[in-house]
């Protein structure tokens, strides 16, 4: 299915108008490029959150996070450093490719010395307090496409830039329950694949938040935002995700990705 | 050389050996976490604090091994749970806090270095180690023993009481295989009488004399018994996290013998060998968590009269299982409730029923992007209708600084396990703080 989308997103790539036409694109087709896009088989960085209530004051969790392939299993182990009261709290996810099977979560809390095993069904639930839910960290910001349908709404040229809006509908009711979202309309840059600003609507369709994606430079020869910022439209809360220390070259040890190793978590 | 000094001087070789090439490349890690509280009783309006400062310091000794100590410095300004300065005979002489005053104590929490050799990844020092699944209820988490000082209020992290001990973690297949070896023998830590928290219900306590004489105590019979060991073996099996293990040990608690003769009753404490084998599952299914542990015990030790031998109790075997629901239905919260049962088998205890049944219940929530946090949980025995419930609630200035607001609360029979400490229920508000 990959192959497929990047044979059709080079197939739009060699035969693109000249400059000045328009190219005719489906939501559907851009939403595929941006989740084709590639994003490393494995990378590992720090990821620092900043937490900030609308009176300004602002909590910090330094993270590290460690996140693999396996065929159609994708591993992600986040750890806390800091601060001291949260530190060593571990989340390790195996997320299934297959949409039809549940994913496998763990959560490990330094207070209790063991591993948990926790739902993932409730994936509009908001992840350690941020302003992202777990889908959202499971899709890093790309948008589901086996939960919507999606059109083009607009057209926008900034500098050099061919963007487009497109918009994204849950499929069913349930969908939009489960993720807490009725509405989301999303701009793409075109010559990055990656979206540069999403806007949410809750199921009544009052907005609800904003993430925009910043800071994006090719780090080992993948596109990648170092900076992504969640404004909670209802609560004034923000989160900014910062990366660094991004490395999507070295190799990551494969026993960091077991229920036992969480215990030990990441430096 | 004394078998302390022997198990020091290993300690620190093992560290010289990793240290000295590594100095160059050595990082370090520091915190303090601390906690301090004033409580005030419900039924005599007695007020007084305790507080808990725990420093921490994790060193990168070299590329894959560490030094991880934890100390902590506990006062009890009304030095209500431990009077006086306890005689800490249940612990090893290598495993003894350094009481300062009748307030104060200093304890070497843990002291470990950790690393791989090979496959395998090695854990040596003074550690906690935690097996099973169940919250608040131990049926397979019986590696480490607890103090009891404050009966059940602590969290476990904080009750349990780290051993020396050598712990050994590799890949089998699929699996993980885990070996424990604890040469510490340290037992659960009981308050002494007077303690704020001195266990009174007649199931912790020996057999009374049938002759009504006054009981001497005698010496502890194996109180240095053999090591403890055992092995488990854990993994992801068709999308259940399932584990099975083997536990030979010495039981954390004393059984009592009452000797009687004619014009005199003496009471022998016997610490009990026992092998306890056990498994554990969970798994997830939509909004709901399954989690269930079952362990039986071969040779459990049960307090017991006996006329010809002071230095026997009786032996049975037990059953023990706990199943618990986690339910996640609604954002931010979680519903848990569990049931436990203990059975003894082809016994009848001389001071304790043959079955006991708990059911636990807690609801945890988070609020404002969990700057605020509720818990409440209650524990009942259901033969006694005595019940022990705790509320928490924390709101989190910054990053290292949080309000907390605590109350727990006992109800029921004063021989009960939960109703024997109803003049202790207490309302307490604090400080947690971190550095």
């Amino acid at each position: 299915m990959r192959i497929l989308i990047v044979l059709l997103t080079l197939s739009v790539q060699l035969f693109s108008p000249a400059k000045g036409e328009t190219i005719t694109l489906s939501g559907r087709v851009i939403a595929e490029n941006v989740y084709a896009r590639d994003d490393g088989e494995h990378v590992d960085q720090t990821l620092i959150m900043e937490l900030t209530d609308k009176s300004g004051k602002t909590r910090r969790r330094d993270t590290r996070l460690v996140r693999k392939e396996y065929g159609d299993v994708h591993k992600t182990l986040i750890t806390i450093r800091s601060p001291s009261a949260l530190k060593g709290t571990s989340f390790l996810t195996f997320d299934y490719q297959n949409a039809t099977r549940d994913d496998d979560q763990w959560l490990y809390l330094p207070a209790m010395r063991r591993e948990r095993r926790i739902s993932a069904s409730d994936r509009g639930a908001y992840f350690l307090g941020t302003d992202f839910t777990y889908e959202d960290m499971k899709e890093r910001t790309r948008l589901s496409l086996h939960d919507f349908e999606f059109a083009l709404i607009d057209r926008a040229v900034e500098g050099a830039s061919d963007l487009r809006w497109i918009e994204a509908l849950p499929k069913s009711e349930s969908t939009a329950h489960e993720l807490g979202y009725g509405k989301i309309e999303a701009l793409v840059d075109t010559s990055t694949w990656m979206y540069q600003r999403l806007v949410y609507w809750d199921v009544a369709l009052n907005p609800l938040k904003e993430i925009t994606l910043s800071d994006i430079a090719k780090i080992d020869g993948i596109v990648t935002a170092q900076t992504i910022r969640c404004e909670n439209l209802k609560t004034g809360h923000t989160t900014t995700f910062q990366f660094t220390d991004i490395d999507y070259a070295s190799p990551i040890d494969d026993r960091l990705f077991t229920v036992a190793a969480m215990r030990r978590g990441l430096r | 050389m004394s078998q302390r000094h022997a198990a020091i001087l290993a300690f620190l070789s093992a560290l010289i050996v990793l240290v000295e090439p590594a100095q160059a490349q050595m990082e370090a890690a520091f915190d303090v976490d601390g906690k301090s509280r004033l409580h005030a009783t419900v039924t005599d309006g007695d007020f007084y604090y305790d507080i808990s400062v725990e420093p921490s310091a994790t060193i990168q000794l070299l590329s894959d091994w560490s030094l991880t100590v934890i100390a902590r410095a506990f006062a009890d300004g009304g030095d209500r749970l431990e009077p006086g300065r306890p005689r800490q005979n249940s612990r090893s002489s290598f495993n003894r806090r350094l009481l300062v005053g009748d307030q104060l104590e200093l304890d070497l929490r843990e002291a470990y270095l950790a690393g791989y050799v090979g496959p395998a990844f090695l854990t040596i020092g003074k550690q906690q180690i935690v097996w099973g699944k169940a919250d608040r209820i131990r049926v397979l988490d019986i590696v480490n023993p607890h103090s009891f000082r404050e009966f059940f209020l602590p969290s476990f992290e904080q009750s349990r009481i780290p051993l020396w001990s050598v712990r050994a973690e590799a890949p089998v297949g699929p699996l993980q295989a885990e070996t424990v070896f604890i040469p510490d023998r340290t037992y659960a830590e009981f308050p002494e009488a007077g303690g704020a928290f001195a266990l009174t219900a007649a199931q912790f306590n020996p057999p009374e004399p049938l002759t009504g004489q006054p009981p001497t105590l005698a010496p502890a019979v194996n109180r240095r018994g053999g090591f403890d060991y055992g092995l488990r073996l854990s993994g992801l099996v068709a999308g259940w996290d399932v584990a099975a293990l083997y536990f030979r040990h010495t039981e954390d608690a004393p059984q009592f013998n009452t000797f009687e003769t004619e014009g005199q009753a003496i009471i022998t404490p016997v610490f009990n060998r026992a092998h306890l084998v056990g498994a554990s599952f969970s798994n997830a299914f939509g909004d709901i968590t399954l989690r269930a542990e079952l362990g039986y015990t071969f040779d459990r030790g049960l307090s017991s009269r006996n006329a010809t031998n002071p230095s026997l109790i009786d032996q049975a075997d037990s059953i023990a299982y706990v199943v618990g629901v986690d339910w996640y239905g609604i954002d931010d919260t979680l519903v848990t409730v569990q049931f436990f049962q203990d059975r003894i088998l082809d016994a009848a205890p001389s001071n304790r029923r043959k079955v006991d049944n708990f059911v636990t219940a807690a609801l945890n929530r988070s609020f404002e992007n969990d700057t605020i946090r509720l818990g409440v949980r209650a524990l009942t025995n259901l033969a006694d209708d005595d019940v022990m419930v705790q509320a928490e609630g924390g709101y989190e200035l910054a990053d290292n600084l949080a309000i907390i607001v605590e109350t727990a609360v006992f109800f029921g029979d004063r021989n009960g396990v939960f109703g024997q400490f109803k003049q202790e229920s207490r309302i307490s508000i604090g400080l947690r703080f971190g550095l």
